[in-house]
C-alpha cells in the first residue's frame, strides 16, 4: 500500500518527467550552446571559419540558440498546458506552486546552468578573470531570466506550438505597426527625455508577464491573463506615444543663457556654393537629406559635447511651415574642432516646393556635455593588447577600415572616449599609395558605449572603435579613409563623465535648401 | 449521511446561453448518483465546475464541503475523475503513467494496481497514444481507482464503447463502489439503470428532478385499464396521471405517484368499475421519455 505523500517532492518528480520527455529538445539546445561556445572566441579573434556549407549553417547558431531556448520553455510549459478544460493533469493532485517551481527548475537546469558554464568558459577563453566577473555573470543570468519571462508568459496563455507561432507572428506585425505609430508620434524619438516613462515601460514589460504566469498557474484564468498581457502591451505603447516629449525635452535641456552658457558655441557656416560641384539628386529619393554646416568653437579641452537630438523648423514664403518635431541623434563636438554639420531629412515633395526659394530654419540642438576622466594612453601593438577600462583590443586590418580598433570587454560595454594623434607613429608606407598623411598630425575621435550591462548570451562584449575625422570636408574625398592605426600609434583613452544638459537654438535665415542637399559627397 | 456534493443556484453562462441554470443538487455519501439528460443538457459543465475546471458564473458548488473554486491539489487525492474527453499524456507508456502518478497519491495501492492491470488487461508496455478508445478509458479508470478515492466522478465514461468494455468498466467500478461515492453523467439511460442508486435529470441547464432510483421505480407505473365499454375521458383527471389515452374500451396512462390503494381508488373515482387493471413497472428510459414528452418534472 501507500507510499508516504511527498508533496514537496512534486517539483523534482515533475522535473524528471519533463527532462525525460524533452531530452531531444534539451540535447539540441545543448549542442547549439556547445557550437556557440566554440565559435565565439574565433569571432573575437577574427579567426577565419571555413566557408563551407556546414560553417554557414553553424553561423546561424547565434539566432538558433535563443530560439531553441524559447522552444524548450514553450514545450515544457505546454507539457502541463494551462489553457483548455480537458487536460489530464488538472484533476490530479498537482500543487500549482510546485508545478511552477518545477518548470522554473527545468529552465534553470537546461538553459541557465549550461549557459552559466559556457559564460565562464568564454570569460576564461577571453583572458578575463572568472571569479572576478562572477557577480556580473549572475547579473546577466538574471537579465536573461527576465527576458525569458516573455516566451514563458506566451506559453502559459496558449495551447500548442501552432498558437505560439501565430501569436508570435501577430506580435511581430503589431510591433511593426507600433513602430510606425511611434515614429509618427511627435517627438517620440526623444524617449530618453522621459526616464520615468521608460522605467514604467520596463517594469510593465517584465511585471505583466510575471503576473500572467503566476495567475495562470494559480487559477488558470486564461482570458484574464491574456487581457493582462494585452493591457500591459497597450499601456506600454500608450506611454511611448502619448508622453509630452516636447515639454520633457525642454525641461531636461534648458536653453543656454548668459548664466548657463552652452558648452559649445555654434553658428551657421554659410557655404561657398560655388566650391561644391553640384550633383543632380536622383528623383527616386523619397526623402532628401539637408546638411547644415556649423562653425564650432568653445569646446573645453578634455571635454566632448554630444548632440542628443535635433529639431529643425522650416518657414518658407507662402506660409509654408514645416515642423517634424525632435529627432534623436546628432553630431559630436570635440575640442579643437572648428566645423561640423547637422543634418535632417525632408520629403521630396516639400523639398521640390521650397528648394529654390530662401527659407528660414530654426535649428534647435539638445546636447550633453561630457568630461574626460581616468585618462590613459596606450600604444597600439601588432597583436592583441590590453587597454585599461576597454578590454582587449587589436587593430582591424581590412579594406578602408585600418582605423578601427576591435575590442572585447567582459560584461559591460564601456563608456569610452578615445582619440589618437595618428600617422605620427610611422605607419609603414603602402606600396600602392603615397605614405598616408606623412608629416601631418590629425586628431581623430571616437566615443563608445553607454556603460550598461550586457544583456545577451556572451559575457564578452565585442565592439569596434571606428576612428574617423568628424570634421566635414566639403571638398576632397581623397582626404577620407587615409586614417590608419598601426603598431606604435599612441591612443588616448578616457572615460566620459556627464557634466550638463543644454539646448542651443540657431536661426538660419535666407538659405536655399538645394545648396545644402547632400548628394553623398563631402 | 454526509453530503459529498452540493450546489447552490449554480449557474454557468457562455456568452448568452445558460449551460447550467440555477442548479441545486445534492449527492449523499455512498450513493451512486447518475446525472442524466440529453446532449447539451449541462451535465459536463456541471461536472467541470465541481472539478474546478470551470468557474461558475453565479451561485456556488461544494465538494467535500469545500468551495469548488478551491478544489485543487491535495483534494484530488480523494477524487477520481474520468472523462470521455480527457486528454491523457499520450507520449507515456501505461506503466510509465502509473509510475508517474504513484507518488502523487498517499493512498496509492500497489496491490490494487496489479489487480486492476490484470482485471482490465492493460498493455503496460504500450504508449497511451497507441491504445484504442476503450483501452484508454480503462487506463484512465484504473489510474483513478487505484488510490481509493472517496469520490469517483465519471463524465460520460461509456460513450462509444463496445458493450464488453463497458461491462468491464462497470464491473471494475462497482467493485470499488462500497468505499466511494460515485457521480456519473450519462445520456444513455440503459447503461446506468442497472447500478445507479440515485438519479438526477437535467435538461436545458436545469435539474428537472433528483431522486433515489428505488423511489423513482416505485412511483412510476404504466397502468392499463380494460373498461366495460368505450368511454370518453372525463375533463378532470388526477394530475399524477400522465399521457392518458383511450382506445376503444382500453385506457392507458402513466402514474407518476404510484400507490396501489390510492391509485386504485382514483381509477374507480374516474372510471367507476373497470374489468381489469394492470400495473407495469417501467424502465428508466420509459420514465424519462414520459416526462420529456409531458414536461412533467417529478
Amino acid at each position: 500500500m501507500a507510499e508516504e505523500p511527498h508533496y514537496q517532492q512534486q517539483i523534482l518528480h515533475i522535473f524528471k518527467k519533463d527532462a525525460r520527455r524533452y531530452w531531444y529538445e534539451i540535447a539540441v539546445s545543448l549542442l547549439l550552446l556547445g557550437i556557440y561556445t566554440w565559435r565565439q572566441p574565433r569571432e573575437w579573434n577574427g579567426t577565419p571559419i571555413d566557408a563551407s556549407f556546414v560553417a554557414v549553417l553553424l553561423g546561424w547558431v547565434n539566432g538558433l540558440l535563443p530560439l531553441s531556448w524559447i522552444f524548450l520553455i514553450v514545450r515544457a510549459i505546454h507539457g502541463e498546458t494551462l489553457v483548455g478544460d480537458r487536460q489530464f493533469w488538472v484533476t490530479r493532485p498537482y500543487e500549482w506552486e510546485q508545478l511552477l517551481a518545477a518548470k522554473v527548475l527545468f529552465v534553470a537546469a537546461f538553459v541557465n546552468v549550461p549557459l552559466f558554464v559556457a559564460q565562464l568558459i568564454l570569460l576564461k577563453e577571453a583572458g578575463f578573470g572568472v571569479m572576478r566577473h562572477l557577480p556580473g555573470v549572475l547579473e546577466m543570468q538574471g537579465a536573461l531570466g527576465l527576458l525569458l519571462l516573455l516566451p514563458a508568459a506566451l506559453a502559459t496563455v496558449t495551447r500548442g506550438l501552432g498558437q505560439v507561432i501565430i501569436v508570435a507572428i501577430a506580435a511581430l506585425i503589431a510591433l511593426i505597426g507600433i513602430g510606425v505609430l511611434v515614429s509618427a508620434a511627435p517627438n517620440a524619438e526623444m524617449s530618453s527625455a522621459n526616464p520615468v516613462g521608460e522605467a514604467l515601460q520596463g517594469i510593465l514589460t517584465f511585471v505583466a508577464p510575471g503576473l500572467a504566469i503566476s495567475w495562470q498557474y494559480a487559477r488558470r484564468r486564461t482570458w484574464q491573463s491574456r487581457f493582462l498581457l494585452l493591457g500591459a502591451a497597450g499601456l506600454i505603447v500608450l506611454l511611448q506615444v502619448a508622453a509630452p516629449y516636447g515639454t520633457l525635452v525642454k525641461r531636461k535641456y534648458p536653453v543656454a543663457s548668459a548664466e548657463r552658457p552652452a558648452p559649445v558655441q555654434l553658428a551657421f557656416e554659410s557655404r561657398n556654393v560655388a566650391a561644391k560641384k553640384k550633383t543632380p539628386l536622383t528623383d527616386s529619393f523619397p526623402e532628401i537629406m539637408i546638411r547644415i554646416p556649423l562653425r564650432v568653437s568653445g569646446v573645453a579641452t578634455h571635454e566632448l559635447v554630444a548632440v542628443d537630438g535635433v529639431r529643425v523648423v522650416i518657414d518658407a514664403p507662402g506660409g509654408v511651415h514645416w515642423d517634424p518635431g525632435w529627432k534623436s541623434g546628432g553630431p559630436q563636438f570635440w575640442p579643437g574642432e572648428d566645423s561640423a554639420a547637422t543634418s535632417f531629412t525632408v520629403k521630396k515633395a516639400l523639398y521640390d516646393k521650397v528648394k529654390s526659394v530662401p527659407v528660414t530654419l530654426q535649428v534647435s540642438l539638445v546636447m550633453t556635455q561630457y568630461r574626460e576622466t581616468n585618462v590613459r594612453e596606450v600604444i597600439a601593438q601588432e597583436r592583441e593588447f590590453a587597454v585599461a577600462g576597454l578590454g582587449h583590443c587589436r587593430i582591424q586590418r581590412s579594406y578602408r577600415a585600418d582605423a578601427t580598433l576591435n575590442c572585447h570587454v567582459p560584461l559591460k560595454e564601456p563608456r569610452a572616449m578615445a582619440r589618437t594623434i595618428a600617422f605620427a607613429s610611422g605607419c609603414p608606407a603602402d606600396q600602392t599609395e603615397a605614405p598616408p598623411n606623412a608629416g601631418r598630425t590629425v586628431q581623430v575621435f571616437e566615443w563608445h558605449g553607454d556603460g550598461n550591462s550586457v544583456v545577451g548570451i556572451s559575457p564578452i562584449n565585442t565592439f569596434g572603435l571606428y576612428f574617423s575625422d568628424f570634421s566635414p570636408r566639403w571638398s576632397l574625398p581623397e582626404n577620407e579613409a587615409k586614417l590608419r592605426l598601426c603598431p606604435g600609434t599612441a591612443i588616448r583613452v578616457a572615460t566620459p563623465e556627464q557634466v550638463s544638459h543644454s539646448r542651443v537654438e540657431l536661426e538660419v535665415p535666407g538659405i536655399r535648401l538645394e545648396d545644402y542637399a547632400w548628394d553623398g559627397r563631402g | 449521511m454526509r453530503e459529498i456534493i452540493r450546489t447552490f443556484d449554480l449557474t454557468k453562462r457562455f456568452r448568452r446561453s445558460h449551460a447550467v441554470d440555477a442548479l441545486n443538487l445534492t449527492v449523499q455519501e455512498g450513493s451512486i448518483y447518475a446525472l442524466v439528460g440529453p446532449n447539451g443538457a449541462g451535465k459536463t459543465t456541471t461536472i467541470k465546475i465541481l472539478m474546478n475546471i470551470l468557474e461558475p458564473t453565479v451561485g456556488r458548488a461544494e465538494v467535500f464541503g469545500e468551495e469548488s473554486r478551491k478544489v485543487a491539489g491535495r483534494t484530488f487525492t480523494k477524487i477520481g475523475y474520468v472523462s470521455e474527453n480527457q486528454e491523457m499524456p499520450e507520449w507515456m507508456k501505461v506503466n510509465t503513467l502509473l509510475d508517474y502518478l504513484r507518488p502523487f497519491y498517499p493512498n496509492w495501492d500497489r496491490e490494487l494496481e496489479n489487480t486492476l492491470v490484470k482485471q482490465f488487461d492493460l498493455p503496460v508496455g504500450r504508449k497511451v497514444r497507441e491504445l484504442s478508445r476503450g483501452m484508454k478509458m480503462k487506463v484512465a479508470l484504473a489510474s483513478s481507482l487505484v488510490y481509493h478515492p472517496k469520490l469517483i466522478v465519471l463524465d460520460e465514461p461509456f460513450g462509444g464503447l463496445d458493450p464488453l468494455v463497458r461491462d468491464e468498466l462497470i464491473e471494475g467500478l462497482l467493485e470499488r463502489a462500497t468505499e466511494a461515492t460515485i457521480f456519473i453523467s450519462s445520456h444513455d439511460l440503459a447503461e446506468i439503470e442497472s447500478f445507479a442508486s440515485h438519479v438526477g435529470y437535467m435538461e436545458q441547464g436545469k435539474l428537472r428532478f433528483s431522486e433515489e432510483m428505488t423511489s423513482l421505480a416505485q412511483r412510476f407505473r404504466e397502468v392499463e385499464l380494460t373498461l366495460g365499454a368505450e368511454r370518453a375521458l372525463p375533463e378532470k383527471l388526477p394530475t399524477t396521471w400522465l399521457q392518458v389515452k383511450t382506445a376503444g374500451a382500453v385506457a392507458r396512462f402513466v402514474e407518476s405517484q404510484f400507490d396501489e390503494a390510492r391509485t386504485g381508488g382514483e381509477i374507480r373515482d374516474v372510471f367507476g368499475d373497470v374489468q381489469q387493471v394492470t400495473f407495469r413497472a417501467m424502465t428508466l428510459r420509459a420514465i424519462f421519455l414520459t416526462m420529456a414528452r409531458t414536461g412533467a418534472h417529478g
